[in-house]
């Protein structure tokens, strides 16, 4: 059976030139499809170059050769309709929780002051953080900055989410309750993005949300191979088919 | 032959003014590292020290110079002269390292002072093995700074009469003047050619590889150069356990006055900069009169003061201020725009900066005789000119370097989120750049209080070029030319009262402001 693809990254190729001129092959003739309404999850050892593809997927970076195609159209830069969290909570300290979400509401100028600032709020509210609104960055733990940020990453409405271990930076606990949350907001029907990449070195992490994984090679990255994960949500960590398909991943990596 | 003897006679000057230059930084290294030390390993000496360097930076080095003088002729009448050059650029140079010194010795982690306590390390081990590698980094950024304000001094420092003593020391600065009252438009060319070349040199040859060889590594490092390699072999190993980031020269230089800025409590050390300006100014004069009783001093200090009128030094302080502020306002309204467009597009990122270092090491007082007799029509537009010179660059690297800060992840956001430039630069830029921009305003303003001194009244043998209106720092000159030693004493301190006064009231309050209106947290010193 033939699945569409939302997004597809086709032979991408890239490589960064220090400053001595010594250049470094990150990726390599890369695929890597992403299907609709689909969980991927990417992972690969540490400097294997998970986010430089994740950033060429966003259209922050362009590759050095192969093309990004969202529905079968090449993309040339950042969109909203394809939306990126960053490893670290990246807000900006001087603005408020409210007003850091507005800023990705910014570039559409339909919008009304008061619809976007109730837009912002019902998001904040989903990601459990009403009443904060008016709070600075620094004011919040780790967790609850995470929790802005996939406010301001959803508020646009993305047909994709693109995640760069998001769930690095913060406590395992805090990790925990996120990743239930970003679980259980993939189970909301009405709510976008209808497809997710997650990009980790966490194995175990990448086996708990995806429905399907990539393995990268290290470097430069190919895709090693891929592993299909057939199981109901959400899903123990403890049980022996868990172990499986960790196993498998940690063979393909290896 | 003309040509020969004249080039001939540059390059000696030029290099009479370097080793009069080199002989001030070393001096400058090794005391910061003395004093800074001291300062932030004894707790005691750090409350003394601290605030007399802060009061010391603040007051205009050319200020330093008929005291200077005076102090060394007695010492020696020979060599007076030089010590007092040498002494005056080493004034220039040395509290920026000093204050490197001290702030990244604070930083020196207690584990490692721990370790050295309990391996028995006497005080000249721990100088070999701790003190020196972890204050390198910090001091080698420091050099071209130092270097760069110690040039523009360093023409005033050579030709200054102090009453009937005139004293002329051969070098760039007696050179050019000489050069400009006889009409010598090729030695004038050739002196500024020289001048530029032995910069450029001076910084790719000493400054550069030092900083490269003391830094610690944040890239993959390829191979050194030969020149790098040397310079790891005697600072390296240890040099590389405090992380820096590379800043433009420049940028470092009076960053201390944000981090005291912050240490002290405005009216504790306005009271005890005062304090220290009223002793200490009739200790200089009790030195200077060869231990005359101290109430004649008193007396004296007094009468000279009503002898200059409050009413003058007020309105001379008056229009000083309006030209600092004239210069400081300039220097930032294209220092903003242009640092924007250097940090966020790569088509500039390299080459400006570059032209901008080259043109910033031409000290704006060999060129000034230059001009002085062009603009002599127009004598505040040329004091303007000469004060802009004396501190734009200081607020164009700071704020470069503060555009240059903004993160690549907040740079990444702004374009994922689509942000429109105005956005940009509105939302990000130049909150992230704030306290960058206000520190390069401090310095600006202590580099302009400086260059007023020369640039309300200079004089260049026969020519006096000097602004209508009154100034704290024409105030100072005519008073220093007359010999007038009280004099000079008295206006010196009301300038840098005032200064201390802007410090504290001022800058400080706009920086606390900004910094709490931010939300950014201050890890300690810079970002």
């Amino acid at each position: 059976m033939q699945r569409e693809s939302i997004l597809r990254a086709v032979d991408i190729s890239h490589s960064y030139r220090t400053k001595k001129g010594i250049e470094i092959e990150v990726l390599k003739n890369l695929s890597v499809d992403l299907y609709y309404g689909e969980f991927l999850g990417i992972v690969g050892q540490s400097g294997s170059g998970k986010s430089t593809l994740l950033k060429i997927m966003a259209g922050l970076v362009k590759p050095v050769s192969g093309v990004v195609l969202y529905k079968g159209k090449a993309i040339n830069g950042p969109t909203p309709a394809i939306s990126l969290v960053f490893q670290e909570p990246a807000l900006f300290p001087w603005l408020t929780v409210l007003e850091n979400v507005m800023l990705a509401l910014r570039r559409f100028k339909d919008h009304s002051k008061q619809e976007m600032v109730e837009r912002a709020l019902s998001y904040l509210d989903m990601v459990g953080l009403s009443g904060f609104e008016n709070s600075y960055p620094g004011e919040l733990s780790g967790g609850m900055k995470q929790r802005v940020v996939l406010a301001r990453a959803l508020v646009t409405n993305p047909d994709i989410l693109l995640m760069d271990e998001p769930f690095s930076n913060v406590d395992p606990l805090t990790a925990v309750s996120l990743r239930r949350e970003v679980d259980m907001l993939r189970q909301h029907e009405s709510l976008p993005p209808t497809s997710v990449i997650l990009v980790s070195h966490n194995v175990e992490e990448i086996v708990e949300l995806s429905d399907r994984v990539a393995v990268l090679t290290s470097r430069p990255a190919r895709v090693a191979g891929e592993i299909t994960i057939n199981m109901p949500k959400p899903r123990d960590r403890r049980s022996p088919q868990f172990y499986e398909h960790v196993d498998a991943i940690f063979t393909l990596m290896s | 032959m003309d040509f020969a003897v004249t080039l001939v006679t540059v390059a000696a000057a030029l290099g009479a003014s370097w080793l009069r230059m080199g002989a001030a930084l070393l001096i400058s290294v090794g005391f910061s590292l003395v004093v800074g030390v001291a300062a932030a390993t004894n707790r005691y000496l750090e409350r003394i020290i601290i605030p007399i360097l802060d009061i010391l930076q603040s007051i205009p080095i050319l200020g330093f110079f008929p005291l200077a003088l005076a102090f060394f002729y007695r010492l020696s009448p020979i060599i007076g002269g030089e010590l007092a050059a040498v002494f005056l650029v080493f004034t220039s140079q040395v509290w920026n390292i000093t204050f490197a010194v001290y702030e990244s010795t604070k930083v020196i982690s207690t584990e490692l002072l721990d370790t050295a306590r309990a391996l028995r390390m006497n005080l000249l081990d721990r100088f070999r093995y701790i003190y020196v590698p972890a204050t390198f980094p910090r001091i080698s950024q420091n050099l071209q700074p130092s270097w760069a304000n110690g040039i523009f001094f360093l023409v005033g420092s050579e030709i200054i009469s102090f009453g009937e003593e005139e004293v002329k020391l051969f070098g760039l600065g007696t050179v050019v003047s000489e050069f400009t009252v006889n009409g010598d438009i090729i030695g004038v060319s050739l002196t500024l050619i020289l001048l530029v070349v032995a910069t450029v040199a001076t910084n790719l040859l000493v400054f550069t590889p030092l900083i490269e060889a003391t830094q610690p590594r944040w890239r993959p490092v390829g191979r050194l150069t030969s020149l790098v390699y040397p310079f790891r072999r005697l600072f390296g190993g240890a040099v590389r356990t405090v992380r820096i980031q590379p800043l433009l020269a420049f940028a470092e230089y009076h960053t201390p006055v944000t981090g005291l800025v912050k240490k002290l409590s405005p009216l504790s050390s306005i009271a005890r900069g005062l304090a220290f300006f009223v002793t200490g100014g009739f200790v200089l004069g009790l030195i200077l009169s060869g231990g005359e009783a101290l109430l004649a001093r008193i007396a004296l200090f007094a009468s000279t003061l009503n002898q200059i009128g409050v009413e003058t030094l007020g309105l001379a302080t008056f229009y000083s201020l309006l030209r600092v502020s004239a210069a400081v306002c300039f220097a930032l309204a294209w220092s903003i725009p242009a640092s924007i467009l250097i940090a966020h597009s790569k088509r500039f990122s390299t080459t400006l900066p570059a032209l901008f270092q080259v043109i910033a090491s031409i000290p704006a007082t060999i060129v000034y005789p230059i001009f002085a007799n062009v603009l002599a029509d127009a004598p505040e537009l040329r004091a303007f000119i000469l004060v802009v010179a004396a501190s734009q660059w200081y607020v164009f690297f700071q704020v470069l370097a503060g555009m240059r800060g903004v993160p690549v992840v907040e740079e990444d956001v702004s374009r994922l989120l689509g942000l429109s430039f105005v956005d940009r630069v509105r939302l990000v830029y130049l909150p992230r750049a704030l306290p960058a921009i206000i520190t390069g305003c401090i310095t600006a303003a202590g580099g302009a209080w400086n260059g007023l001194v020369v640039a309300e009244r200079l004089v260049l043998s026969n020519v006096v070029a000097e602004t209508e209106l009154p100034g704290l720092g024409k105030l100072l000159s005519i008073y220093t030319y007359e010999g007038n030693l009280a004099a000079s004493v008295v206006v010196m301190t009301v300038m840098a009262s005032v200064i201390v006064l802007m410090n504290r009231l001022f800058w400080k309050a706009l920086y606390d402001y900004a910094v709490s209106k931010l939300k950014i947290e201050e890890t300690g010193q810079g970002r």
